[in-house]
């Protein structure tokens, strides 16, 4: 998308900084027309097959301009000194842009959170929280969704034509009709065309064979909701991207710290393109969701030649980067049973940066309890071993354990003898071996009492 | 002059054009047939190429030509020709040059195609192969190796380390409290957000026009022009826009070297863009390891104080930078020894990076202070007054300006630094652990020479230009308001215009000096049209200016005015239309006073307090709160001198916790050339930053009495934040960044 913007529709406002998610400065717009509204999310356009454009309506820096004026976030740029060498800004403008077209309340934090995926290099920032503050404020007044683009379009916030795009967008066809499904993989899947979701891990590993590769895109589809649940089981689509797991109702019904969690997993550009299905099959020993899931011993479903398979999440890695899995398996969905009301679900990530960072350690744990003691622990690490762990003698030990820090010092003593760290960027193997043992401690944390130190 | 808009916080006259993305950098400017250039890296660090097999590249539709040292054209034969203007001493690297590899990732190869995709994928099919031999890229293995570096031109504005004054050795032995640390930092990289592009049109007479990315397309230009034997005359080098340089971009990097080359062979126009990756395949940062001793009386009198410093360089030049110079002009200890040497390793040669020098040997010094202050049982602030020098004991000889005094007492006083219990490790709440430090920063005022240009059009519209650069600074912004209030026109009225070899010399954008150095330029040439003014205006008939002298006239809101009688006064419009309908144009040098500068030192100060949390659990810290007093001279622009010294305290805060290129050795390479794992903060890492300009009053370091604001923001913080650590955690972290791991 990033080369097709530049070289081919000649738009440079559009910047090339990194070319793989890192930074933010080649960031645009992407607007779905679903349920009789416009959905924009922002997106790294260095990352996106253009064939992810499909349906869809993008909006590069020159598509907010406003002849002759400035729009009310660039004005607020402006005016709070936002920009200085300019580069990093126009992804700036567009991922606030992103904030003002979104669904949610115009909080500054919000607004913040919106941003949390660009880099600047020389503001430090502050005035681009003050230019933040300013849009929150003129954004006060923005009405329901359903009538927020006349508003915005009216306010300048956005030029004219933005509100003639829902009915542009309904008169084009369901991108989903030739494609695939969001929820479930509907097309012949005994090809050796790659599989594409969001692209953010497969265009940054391999970017020379993925651009002559044929590859397969996903498609969302109206019908399923990229999240649902029967009885106590919930099931997630392959396609569903991070972004839409932090919006579920079930999820957030069940799992309240899921947002908080969220904001640990790389970027908002990047939550909202990359897909549950591509951060599991990607197999890094170290990606968030995955550890996530382990912990919840999701089940998975695949396809292949209109065959379903069920493959439980802890057996499909079988070292690094090698899957329990045959080439032409299509990850369809994964589904899991709620854990019993009362139980604490955790996840921890420990990282050198705030947010858009890889983890030196992540880990979950799903702990239920039969008054001080445990009635069962699920631990999963990552970043300490050649795949993401399910620390499953760990977790096996702990089952009907009393509820103590002696307890835990075993449990310890356990997982210690089940990683096998490297000594690498993020931290040296003496550090990611204490960092699990914290990790384990902080799961249980609120379970001890005041009495018991920690430390 | 009349301030109408100096001093006020303008906002940047360049932000329309960059929040609306059209300001245009290096890569966005085309051509017709425009060429595409990637550039192909060596993979090893130390050898030679053996055996280049380019066939599947060119055997790939749109691949023009695989340029490798076995058919680059001939090419300047001397170094000399090779050495642009901020080489340092020693044979500078030149591209494709012969079959040695001297670092990794030096590019071995540049695949020209007609489209970007088909470079880039070619580019991937070029087949090297290497006969590799041992490299050494480990300065603490190689202490032993260190010498001085050689000295050359270079050593103009970095002098060498000060003389050593009284017996170090004596007063240390003697002194009843003594403090011997070390300190030591990893590489690290420029990463301004823009990669390192050069798009260069050929001219249908074999004229070039270059647009690339540099702090100085002066420099670009005088480089193309030695290395390619072109006469000046047939390149130009533009640069309107540069996204963020922090040094990088002080030197002409490879790209313009290939671009160029590949332009003339083709007889073609070419871009060539460099990738996040090969941008950690130049200029850094140098790794540098320190040592510091410290004598004292028990009341904190500094008798003994010794700083040496060894930092590495690249095996074909000598890099040097200021680091050990601060510690003896910032305290009066009477026995001092300083020492600075090199450490040739198998690397590229480092360049300036944001305070070069400065920061790393501020880093040092002001946590060796720490340090002893904790031994002394004595408050770190009241430390610093203790020593307080208002003379440089380095050259003895005073400071033109040095308001340091009042910074540690404004920003202390904003910090609320007396609450602060002294013991370490007092200040937690639960499992966060609280610290509070603070330092000091120091860097150089300087001024170089300058030319301007400045034209008052037939309809009174100002246009100024000056071949200097705006990095992000507002170099723009704030040569525009000088030049509005030399001449009494409003901001409106005022064009500055930049970064073009075919305006009037000025330096690179360096070293904290545009805003002194091309500000003084560009008041002088103002003036200059203000005299033509009034020679326009003595000429009218019976003119009222008839017997003025240009002391006598000031001017304000589109008029010149008599300061005897301001009710004598006429339009600039009606000047500009006695002069035969011509613009009127006058070009101006503006020279430094060394008679005057040269017996004083001309510093900028800062004082810097930081509250850190440290959680005691997983090692993690956040600097939640900074306060940063500078004084700057005169402050043109709050707005814009303010994101200046914000952005370089998170430069101090990257610097602290976050920032290091991290090498696998027994490779050379760098793990970690990503913006994903070379980290620089990202918006939620960043807290409360308060900044106060104290005033000061300088009319020696230039006309204007300003000293620039670039960089004195990053000087102190990394060491205030690392003392902060150790009064949060009683743990003395010697080795930037304090990352987590190494609090555990």
């Amino acid at each position: 998308m990033l080369d097709f913007i530049r070289a081919n529709q000649h738009l440079t406002g559009t910047k090339t900084g990194c070319r793989e998610g890192d930074c933010g400065a080649c960031t645009v717009l992407v607007g779905e027309w679903a349920d009789g509204l416009m959905h924009y999310r922002s997106m790294t356009s260095c990352l996106m097959p253009l064939g992810n454009a499909k349906g869809r309506h993008i909006v590069t820096i020159e598509g907010l301009n406003r002849p002759n004026t400035l729009n009310v976030v660039q004005q607020a740029m402006v005016d709070e000194g936002g920009t200085q060498c300019g580069f990093c800004t126009v992804g700036f403008v567009v991922s606030l842009a992103g904030y003002c077209l979104s669904h949610k309340d115009p909080t500054p934090q919000q607004g913040i959170a919106s941003i949390d995926g660009n880099i600047c290099r020389c503001t430090g920032y502050k005035s681009i929280e003050r230019a933040v503050d300013r849009i929150s404020t003129a954004l006060r007044e923005r009405p329901a969704p359903t009538d927020a683009l006349p508003w915005l379009v009216q306010q300048g916030f956005l030029p004219d034509y933005f509100a003639q795009i829902p009915q542009r967008m309904a008169q084009l066809e369901a991108p989903g009709a030739n494609g695939l499904h969001a929820t479930g993989i509907h097309t012949d899947a005994s090809t050796d065309a790659v599989l594409v979701g969001g692209g953010t891990d497969l265009y940054v590993q391999r970017p020379e064979t993925m651009r002559h590769a044929a590859v397969r895109h996903v498609f969302r589809a109206d019908e399923q909701p990229p999240v649902w649940r029967e009885d106590d089981i919930v099931s997630i689509g392959g396609a569903c991207t991070a972004a839409q797991l932090g919006e579920s109702p079930v999820l957030l019904d069940h799992f309240p710290d899921l947002p908080a969690h969220l904001k640990l997993v790389s970027s908002t550009p990047i939550r909202n393109m990359g897909t549950l299905a591509g951060n599991l099959i990607n197999a890094s020993p170290i990606g968030d969701l995955t550890i996530w899931f382990l912990a919840l011993d999701a089940q998975l479903v695949f396809f292949r030649d209109n065959v379903r398979r069920i493959v439980p999440l802890r057996d499909l890695y079988r070292g690094y980067k090698t899957l329990n899995k045959h080439p032409h398996d299509v990850l369809e969905s994964l589904f899991f049973t709620l854990p019993r009301p009362g139980a604490q679900f955790r996840f921890e990530k420990v990282c050198k940066r705030t947010y858009l960072d890889i983890a030196s350690v992540n880990s979950a744990a799903l702990i239920e309890t039969d008054g001080d003691r445990i009635h069962r622990a699920e631990l999963s690490v990552g970043g300490v071993a050649p795949v993401p762990l399910y620390l499953a003698r760990t977790s096996a030990f702990l089952a009907g354990k009393p509820l103590n820090p002696h307890t835990l010092e075993e449990a310890n003593a356990i997982a210690q003898t089940e990683i096998s760290p490297i000594g690498d960027v993020r931290g040296s193997v003496a550090y990611k071996r204490l960092l699990v043992r914290q990790l384990l401690k902080a799961h249980f944390a609120t379970f001890l009492s005041e009495t018991h130190n920690l430390s | 002059m009349h301030n109408q808009v100096i001093g006020k916080p303008i906002s940047r006259v360049d932000g329309r054009a960059k929040v609306t993305g059209k300001a245009k950098y290096a890569a966005e400017f085309t051509a017709p047939d425009l060429l595409h250039g990637v550039v192909v890296s060596s993979t090893i660090t130390k050898g030679r190429i053996t055996h280049i097999d380019t066939g599947d590249a060119l055997a790939l539709d749109g691949v023009v030509k695989v340029f490798t040292h076995q058919n680059r054209p001939k090419l300047a034969w001397f170094d000399m020709s090779y050495k642009d203007l901020d080489a340092p001493p020693g044979s500078p690297f030149r591209p494709l040059h012969n079959d040695r590899i001297k670092y990794n990732g030096q590019p071995v190869a540049l695949v020209v195609a007609e489209t970007f995709e088909q470079a880039r994928y070619a580019a991937s099919l070029v087949k090297i192969e290497y006969a590799q031999e041992p490299h050494e890229t480990d300065l603490q293995h190689h202490l032993d190796t260190a010498r001085k570096p050689a000295s050359g031109l270079a050593s103009l504005l970095k002098p060498p380390p000060p003389k050593a004054r009284g017996n170090f050795d004596k007063a240390f032995t003697e002194a009843p409290v003594q403090l011997s640390t070390g300190y030591v930092h990893g590489f690290e990289h420029h990463n301004p957000m823009e990669l390192f592009s050069s798009t260069v049109v050929y001219g249908k007479d074999g004229k070039l026009t270059i647009y690339d990315k540099t702090q100085g397309a002066p420099n670009s230009q005088f480089y193309v022009s030695q290395v390619f034997n072109i006469p000046f005359r047939d390149v130009r080098v533009v640069s309107p826009y540069v996204g963020g340089g922090f040094g990088s971009g002080l030197r002409p990097q490879y790209q313009l070297f290939l671009a160029v080359m590949a332009a003339r062979e083709l007889k073609q126009s070419v871009r060539v863009s460099l990738t996040r990756q090969q941008m950690f395949t130049f200029g850094h940062r140098p790794a540098t390891v320190q040592h510091i001793d410290l004598g004292a009386q028990p009341d904190g009198t500094l008798d003994a104080l010794r700083h040496a410093a060894t930092a590495e360089t690249s095996r074909f030049e000598d890099y040097i930078e200021v680091v050990v110079n601060w510690s003896g002009a910032l305290y009066k200890a009477p026995n001092a020894q300083f020492d600075y040497n090199v450490v040739p390793l198998d690397q590229y040669t480092p360049l300036d990076m944001r305070a070069p020098g400065g920061v790393t040997g501020m880093s040092a010094i002001e946590c060796a202070m720490d340090e002893l202050s904790y031994k002394l049982g004595m408050d770190p602030l009241e430390l610093r007054l203790k020593n307080y020098t208002e003379e440089d004991p380095n050259e003895k000889r005073p400071f033109s300006s040095k308001q340091l005094r009042a910074c540690y007492q404004q920003a202390a006083e904003r910090f609320g630094w007396t609450k602060r219990s002294p013991e370490p490790r007092s200040m937690r709440e639960g499992h966060t652990l609280i610290g509070w430090g603070m330092a000091t920063g120091v860097w150089d005022a300087n001024q170089l020479p300058a030319r301007a240009e400045a034209v008052l059009t037939v309809n009174g519209k100002l246009r100024v230009s000056s071949a200097t650069a705006d990095i992000g600074t507002g170099t723009y912004t704030i040569m525009t308001q000088i030049a509005a209030d030399t001449l009494g026109l409003p901001l409106e009225d005022v064009l500055f215009r930049l970064g073009d070899t075919d305006m009037p010399l000025a330096p690179f954008q360096g070293g904290s000096l545009t805003a002194g150095t091309v500000g003084s330029a560009v008041k002088i040439v103002c003036e200059d049209l203000g005299k033509e003014l009034l020679k326009l205006a003595r000429k009218m008939p019976n003119s009222p200016f008839a017997k003025a002298k240009f002391d006598d006239v000031f001017f304000v809101e589109k008029q010149m005015r008599l300061k005897a009688d301001p009710s004598v006064r006429i339009d600039l419009q009606t000047l500009v239309d006695q002069n035969g309908g011509r613009a009127i144009r006058t070009t101006a040098t503006s020279m430094t006073n060394s008679l005057k500068q040269g017996k004083y030192t001309r510093y900028a100060h800062s004082a810097v307090f930081v509250e850190v949390q440290v959680d005691e659990d997983l090692g993690t810290v956040k600097v939640t709160r900074a306060v940063t007093a500078v004084a700057a001279g005169r402050i043109l622009n709050p707005k814009t001198a303010r994101s200046q010294i914000i952005g370089g305290m998170v430069w101090g805060i990257s610097k602290a916790l976050e920032e290091e290129t991290v090498m696998d050795h027994r490779y050379g390479r760098f793990m970690n050339h990503n913006l994903a794992e070379y980290h620089v903060p990202v918006c939620a890492d960043i807290h409360e930053l308060d900044v106060l300009f104290v005033e000061e009053h300088d009319d020696v370091v230039n006309p204007l009495g300003v000293k620039g604001v670039g960089e004195i923001g990053i000087v102190g913080m990394p060491a205030a934040i690392a003392n902060a650590i150790f009064h949060a955690t009683g743990k003395r972290v010697h080795e930037l960044p304090i990352t987590l791991d190494k609090l555990m």
